[in-house]
């Protein structure tokens, strides 16, 4: 087994669907992660899409996904016995990632303060939709309402439709919130190498999607208000969506290096030589003309498919990417050649593929793995962790606190 | 203890552009690294090239780059040396400034650092327990079929599959066009492998090198849906901004001229709730609406009851009400709606950092937010060349007169004059929005 980088590491996970890819960057570079999750099943479980049919009765594939490397603990977190366990499972570990809503630990004594005590080495991550302070920290979230409250959602879609949000079903804000969530988990365990102590992470939803080209500095700079503008921009042009064959390119067309060579490239296929002319070398003359060359861009892109299109453009050193669906991807030749697709053997599905390393660590890599069956890990944590009997177990199941 | 930062004592040599790089080293900054940044004038940074509203025709290009605005936001906190690497004489500075190092970042191609001779088996070569962490687009591996492709932060999301999951069904896709969102997501996966990477060499001594290849990190958002096409053989689709597990949901038109509230109703206590909060009960006990997957066939049915109703409200009320009683809502907000936010100016998240020419510039907060050793930035954005001085001298081992020949010989850039001073035009006003910065103290240059 290749050594890998988190190794030393034991973290507790109670992530919800918001934070629960944070806890899985952590496992997969092999963090013993254990995710604390109720006898119905944590949020993840019971989230799209699933492996039979989207009645809630197959298995989730969110879950399959999210929840790799990771050990499964069930436990009832509203008994006094359970909230004992949690105890003793906090002086165990080194980290705990929590995106319950603020407070619902603490009310059952096992919250940030409370944990401190019993391990004044433990970091808690905590991630909400607004953080843990000021007069919206008991504000519910969601991915579409960390969009909303980013600034993003507002200036994204065309102008005479609603705002719409990034990434639509991918939930992108609770991707960034999740990565913010794991860094945040890393780093305060750096700061223990120094202090001694563990210490409180606080990431709002909010704020980890603040990122922005149009910052709020910037509007108070210029005071020059965003819209939504659609699929291409009239600053720059042509940039933007231009459709295909058989759907979309990206393009994005700024430098004369790049201008000139898709003018020629136009000519070539169209017969069109006006654009080629040395006028439009001037992004500005471009803009101004956005009309007549967004018609030439398109009178070429509509002759090819999108991923012919794609190579062809590169080829020519021009920076087009095709708007791929989740099929293009699965046949993408560039991650077939990096082996980025993982299998797994889930006891549960089957043989499945995975998305694969978000990154390659030349000597402590990432690594894939099955998603725990819920409570598969119950005995490994309870008895070889906790010290509890085997008899303890049993009963603590029966009783429903396991 | 102020020198207690998780990352004191850590020095990261950083050659990045734009924003995936840039954000990563900002977030190492912030926390206590020394980050250089080795900057040429003759190819600046885009990111010092989009704009602030400082008049470049009247004062010049270096004042004009070293006012930018998104050049505060990722650069924020970071050590300028101005360098022109593609000569000899700047490479030896370099490599006596990266033997002083513990982290090499860079999200330039890696065509273009190999050029320059950082690649990482000549960074390695000169300290062989750096963690080297390079941000392509493709990897850095010459082998990979887009390895000599073009991608930037915005055509990106096409082609990880985000642009085209992006917009209503039935329309074109809308993409994520005013925002280079793998660019920031990108910025954090990195620093997650890089303090990950540091983990390693803690135990072991031995750095090593990160290849982060930004179209498969991004892809690898997508997990769930590429399970469902590969298992299920069902491809996703643009869904507005609708879920499947959370109905209704949506974001609904308000009075005014363009303002929108989000709502996402989740439990079936949460549908009453609302139905209540709308002041129609009635919708709870319609059959159409009684379950989620009722509520998923009839959304539109519902959304426009829905609409009619927030249609009379502003989304602030609407936003207020709905979450008094346990309904995730949000106005959707603008910048000039973040600008005067209560809720942020409470938890202190705009800051207000020196400028060697602004005197005070304004950028927005770290969000990872830790109690006890909660990080700190000196500075906003550099002058370029701001920190010859420092860096030639102590890490680079060059004397006075070296220095002065440097830049004779245009190897170094000197930074510009500073007899021009500037102030943000937004300073006068919005110190009364935000009045516990501190507006006036002295800059200390």
């Amino acid at each position: 087994m290749t050594q890998q980088a988190l190794s030393n590491y034991r973290i507790i996970d109670l992530t919800g669907v918001a934070g629960a890819f944070g806890a899985k960057l952590l496992a997969d570079l092999g963090a013993d992660v254990i995710k604390v999750e109720p006898r119905a099943g944590g949020e993840t479980r019971h989230t799209p899409p699933f492996a039979t049919g989207d009645d809630g009765n197959g298995v989730s594939l969110f879950h399959l996904y999210v929840d790799t490397n990771k050990r499964s603990a069930t436990l009832d977190l509203d008994t006094v016995e359970g909230q004992e366990l949690m105890r003793r499972l906090i002086v165990k570990a080194d980290a705990v990632l929590d995106t319950y809503p603020p407070g619902y630990l603490a009310e059952r004594g096992i919250g940030h303060a409370q944990a401190k005590a019993l391990n004044e080495q433990l970091v808690w991550m905590s991630l909400t939709p607004f953080g843990l302070t000021g007069p919206r920290r008991d504000w519910r979230g969601s991915d579409l309402v960390a969009w909303a409250a980013s600034g993003n959602l507002y200036t994204n879609g065309f102008p005479e439709q609603p705002p719409v949000a990034p990434g639509g079903p991918v939930m992108l804000a609770y991707a960034v919130g999740a990565a913010y969530a794991a860094a945040g988990c890393l780093m305060a365990l750096r700061a223990r190498r120094i202090t001694g102590r563990g210490q409180l992470v606080d990431i709002s939803m909010q704020e980890a999607n603040l990122f922005s080209e149009s910052p709020v500095n910037a509007f108070l700079d210029d005071l020059i208000p965003r819209h939504r503008f659609g699929n291409r921009r009239s600053s720059v042009v042509p940039m933007g969506t231009f459709p295909c064959k058989d759907g979309y390119v990206h393009l994005l067309i700024r430098a004369a290096n790049h201008w000139q060579p898709l003018a020629e490239w136009i000519k070539e296929k169209t017969g069109n030589e006006a654009v080629t002319e040395a006028l439009f070398d001037d992004p500005y003359a471009r803009a101004e003309s956005r009309e007549f060359i967004e018609e030439s861009v398109e009178s070429l892109t509509t002759q090819y498919m999108k991923q012919e299109l794609f190579v062809e453009a590169q080829r020519r050193g021009l920076p087009f990417t095709p708007l791929n669906t989740a099929d293009s991807l699965l046949q993408d030749p560039h991650l077939a050649a990096r082996s980025f697709w993982t299998t797994i053997d889930d006891p549960q599905v089957g043989t499945i593929r995975a998305a694969g390393p978000p990154y390659r660590l030349s000597l402590t890599p990432w690594q894939s793995g099955p998603a725990p069956r819920l409570g598969e890990h119950n005995h490994s944590v309870y008895r070889d962790l906790l010290g509890l009997s085997e008899a303890e177990v049993t009963a603590l199941t029966c009783r429903g606190v396991i | 203890m102020a020198n207690a930062l998780p990352l004191s004592g850590m020095r990261v040599f950083e050659l990045t552009l734009a924003i995936a790089g840039t954000t990563c080293g900002r977030h190492l900054a912030h926390f206590g690294a020394e980050v250089v940044k080795i900057e040429s004038v003759h190819h600046p940074d885009i990111n010092r090239t989009m704009g602030s509203t400082v008049d470049r025709q009247k004062y010049g290009d270096r004042i004009w780059l070293d006012s930018s605005i998104l050049g505060s936001e990722f650069n924020t906190g970071k050590l300028s040396v101005g360098l022109d690497l593609k000569k000899p004489e700047a490479r030896v500075l370099a490599c006596r400034i990266l033997s002083r190092c513990d982290v090499f970042l860079t999200n330039y191609s890696a065509e273009a650092v190999r050029s320059l001779g950082l690649d990482y088996e000549s960074v390695r070569a000169i300290r062989p327990d750096i963690i080297y962490a390079g941000m392509t687009g493709f990897s850095a591996d010459p082998v990979s079929p887009y390895y000599s492709y073009i991608a930037f932060g915005s055509n990106l999301a096409a082609l990880c599959g985000l642009d085209e999951l992006t917009g209503f069904p039935g329309s074109e896709p809308s993409g994520i066009a005013s925002l280079s969102y793998a660019d920031y997501v990108n910025g954090t996966l990195a620093l997650v492998a890089i303090l990950s990477a540091l983990e390693h060499r803690d135990r072991t001594g031995e750095g090593q090198a990160i290849d982060l290849s930004q179209f498969e990190a991004v892809v690898t958002l997508l997990g769930p849906q590429l399970l469902d096409l590969d298992i299920n053989r069902r491809s996703a689709t643009r869904t507005g901004n609708r879920a499947s597990h959370s109905a209704p949901q949506g974001v609904y038109r308000c009075r005014g001229k363009d303002d929108w509230v989000a709502i996402s109703v989740m439990t079936q206590s949460e549908w009453r709730a609302f139905c209540h909060v709308a002041e129609h009960d009635e919708w709870a006990a319609d059959d159409r609406f009684a379950t989620l997957q009722q509520r998923l066939a009839h959304h539109d049915d519902l959304d426009a009851l829905i609409e009619a109703w927030t249609i009379q409200h502003t989304p602030a009320e609407i936003a207020e009400w709905l979450q008094r009683v346990g309904v995730a809502a949000s106005q959707v907000m603008n910048q000039a709606h973040l600008a005067v936010d209560a809720h942020l100016c409470s938890r202190d998240h705009w800051l207000l950092l020196d400028h060697a020419r602004m005197g005070k510039d304004l950028v927005t907060g770290e969000a990872i937010r830790l109690s006890d050793t909660p990080g700190h930035l000196d500075h906003a954005l550099p002058s370029i060349g701001q920190h010859n001085e420092y860096v030639l001298r102590a890490l680079a081992d060059c004397s006075g007169a070296e220095i002065e020949q440097l830049i004779a010989d245009d190897v170094v850039f000197p930074m510009a004059s500073l007899s021009v001073k500037m102030q943000r035009p937004y300073v006068p006003w919005f110190r009364h929005f935000v009045p516990q910065l501190p507006w006036e103290e002295s800059s200390g240059q």
